[in-house]
């Protein structure tokens, strides 16, 4: 199961609607990519799909139960959410960090069992950073330190992943990185969803697409029906062309013609 | 790579947790030979018959057992439990500055036993002014967070800003209580004296005073270690990280008034424990809660027995009070770690 659905939810910040009328569902196995200019919604829809935020209106469920009937530690076990600016200020060291995401396992009066050794082992290789297992994270690259946030995540033994821009301050190579490792775990049935800038790496991984604009959800579903030139142009009022690449992959050709000049 | 090596550290501190709490009781006004004190200290714990005490004075005895051995443990118990609340704060607040001065708790307990002195109530019993402040360091806990606290949550800038402004105010009103008592010269010369704080003329009593909150606030930080560090990753990761955030909050906060009130209603205002020692055991051990909030309390302890041993010997027979002779030697010292350490900490 652990299917995350939004059914018609809306939240309402001091008599603002952030999202309004926003219903999808992320199903496992799906890669799910959240698409749109800054400020149309994209972070707000994750942390109600990751049950920080409580709706205004409309339903978050997860297998049909409301988020809000869950414990805070039995959501973590099942949801798990990196936000975006995840504060890595401190000396600990990277199988600290990890260690970090057996929290929702963990009692108060218990300490890590083998098996939560093992769970950060397994997820520190899976995301290869065990090689920095006892490094500070202070010392890591951006695209090292994303890997253990994913590591952490891979940690709670969540089955639904949720990431808010997770290579928003990586390069290319990188980025890919991190994309192939999202992809191989929706192939391990998990259910992963994130938001992103990139059209183009995003039409090429996600199997599901959420176009969002202006606090509503524009269009979902299939990269290819969701993301033509006519959507672009709406939300973000740039001009594309889609082109097929050598490879067969589709690509989005920005023009640098605005259409709705500022 | 990871140098931290808690097992060692621990080793470290409690050898000179040890040493220094000998050294407190041996060296004042009149010094006392080592193996005195340990003579005096064993018969107490063990079967007097067991120990040779002949060539042991009655006056030794005294500042041994009914002087000096007090006030070591009262130093103990103060600067581990400032060090702890601030360890707590600096992580609850993800903030070098947060500390039980700055939000107020330290300040808030000052004016709930300047009250307590003023109003006369703490000449009838000694157990008023521990009340007092115990009540000042809630109040102020209580009035901080509800300012700072919107929607369920509490943005650190906002909880910093409303500490600063309840400490402001709460120092004027302090101000206002030791002007009206000022009539009674005594009374204001005791308050004025008080907020410098001190440890002189402490007695079991005092220990028995500070023990319970003291020793109640150490458990709720030890058994919230790791929450503290998972909000060190800010907060959105620990809700998702299972943690109930305001919650712990509560919590925490309350557990740091705990151990501020205690403190504060024993010794009077020493700033500057809570805020530094922190930082420097981080320095050493990283900022793993579990390790750093004990060997805050070990390293906190050490700190203060040794800063009031040299209160009372630096200007003998005068003492000079503890808060000034804290200040004096932290600051420089924290400044030089700043400085030397800036790029490694990071926050700072």
């Amino acid at each position: 199961m652990n299917t995350l659905a939004l059914d018609n939810a809306g939240i309402e910040i001091e008599s603002n609607w952030l999202i309004r009328n926003a219903s999808l569902t992320l199903s496992p196995g799906q890669l799910t990519a959240f698409i749109g200019p800054n400020g149309a919604g994209k972070t707000t829809l994750l942390r109600l799909l990751a049950g920080l935020w409580q709706p205004t209106e409309g339903i978050v469920t997860l297998d049909k139960r409301e988020l809000f009937q869950f414990q805070r530690r039995e959501l973590a076990q099942n949801i798990t959410f990196a936000p975006q600016n995840t504060l890595m200020d401190f000396a600990f060291t990277v199988k600290n960090i990890v260690m970090m995401g057996r929290n929702p396992h963990l009692g108060r009066f218990q300490h890590e069992t083998e098996y939560d050794y093992h769970c950060v082992k397994a997820a520190m290789i899976k995301t290869d950073v065990l090689h920095l297992a006892n490094r500070f994270v202070t010392e890591l690259s951006g695209g090292e330190r994303q890997r253990v946030v994913i590591a952490r995540s891979l940690a709670t033994e969540a089955n639904i992943i949720l990431l808010d821009e997770p290579t928003a301050s990586l390069d290319v190579a990188h980025a890919i990185e991190v994309f192939d490792l999202l992809s191989e775990l929706s192939k391990e049935n998990k259910t992963v969803a994130f938001s992103i800038h990139d059209i183009n790496t995003a039409v090429r991984y996600a199997h599901q697409i959420v176009l969002v604009h202006t606090g509503h959800i524009f269009d979902c579903g299939l990269p290819e029906k969701v993301l033509t030139n006519e959507a672009i142009n709406t939300v973000f009022g740039v001009h594309t062309e889609k082109v097929t690449a050598s490879t067969g992959e589709t690509i989005f050709f920005f023009s640098v013609i605005r259409l709705f000049p500022k | 790579m990871n140098s931290h090596r808690p097992k060692i550290y621990f080793f470290f501190l409690s050898f000179l947790l040890i040493l220094s709490s000998i050294l407190g009781i041996a060296i004042g006004s009149t010094d006392i030979p080592i193996d005195v004190v340990l003579r005096v200290l064993a018969s107490k714990i063990l079967p007097t018959s067991w120990i040779p005490m002949d060539d042991v004075s009655k006056p030794q005895e005294v500042i041994v057992w009914l002087i000096r051995t007090p006030r070591v443990i009262i130093a103990a118990l103060v600067g581990a439990a400032l060090a702890m609340a601030g360890a707590q704060m600096q992580g609850l607040f993800q903030n070098p500055l947060a500390s039980p001065g700055i939000i107020g708790t330290s300040s808030g307990a000052a004016l709930g036993a300047v009250i307590g002195l003023a109003t006369g109530l703490a000449s009838r019993s000694i157990f008023y002014i521990p009340i007092f402040a115990f009540m000042g360091a809630f109040l102020a806990v209580f009035i901080v967070y509800v300012l700072a606290t919107r929607r369920g949550n509490t943005p650190v800038a906002t909880l910093l800003l409303a500490g600063v402004a309840l400490n402001a105010l709460i120092g004027a009103m302090t101000s206002f209580v030791i002007t009206i008592a000022w009539t009674e010269y005594e009374v204001a010369r005791e308050i004025v004296f008080w907020l410098m704080g001190g440890l002189d003329s402490r007695t079991w009593l005092h220990v028995w005073i500070a023990l319970p909150g003291i020793l109640i606030g150490s458990i709720i930080a030890l058994f919230y270690t790791r929450e503290l560090d998972i909000l060190l990753m800010g907060q959105e990761t620990a809700y998702s990280l299972g943690v109930e955030v305001e919650q712990v909050k509560r919590v925490i906060l309350t557990g740091s008034a705990l151990l501020t009130g205690a403190a504060v209603a024993v010794s009077g205002v020493i700033g500057f424990v809570g805020l530094i020692i922190p930082h420097i055991v981080r320095l050493m051990i990283g900022p793993r809660h579990r390790y750093l909030i004990p060997a805050c309390a070990f390293t906190g302890a050490t700190f203060l027995i040794l800063a009031d041993l040299l209160a009372r010997t630096l200007h003998r027979p005068e003492e000079i009070r503890l808060g000034i002779l804290t200040a004096l030697f932290g600051a420089p010292f924290f400044l030089f770690l700043l400085l030397r350490h800036r790029r490694e900490i990071g926050y700072l």
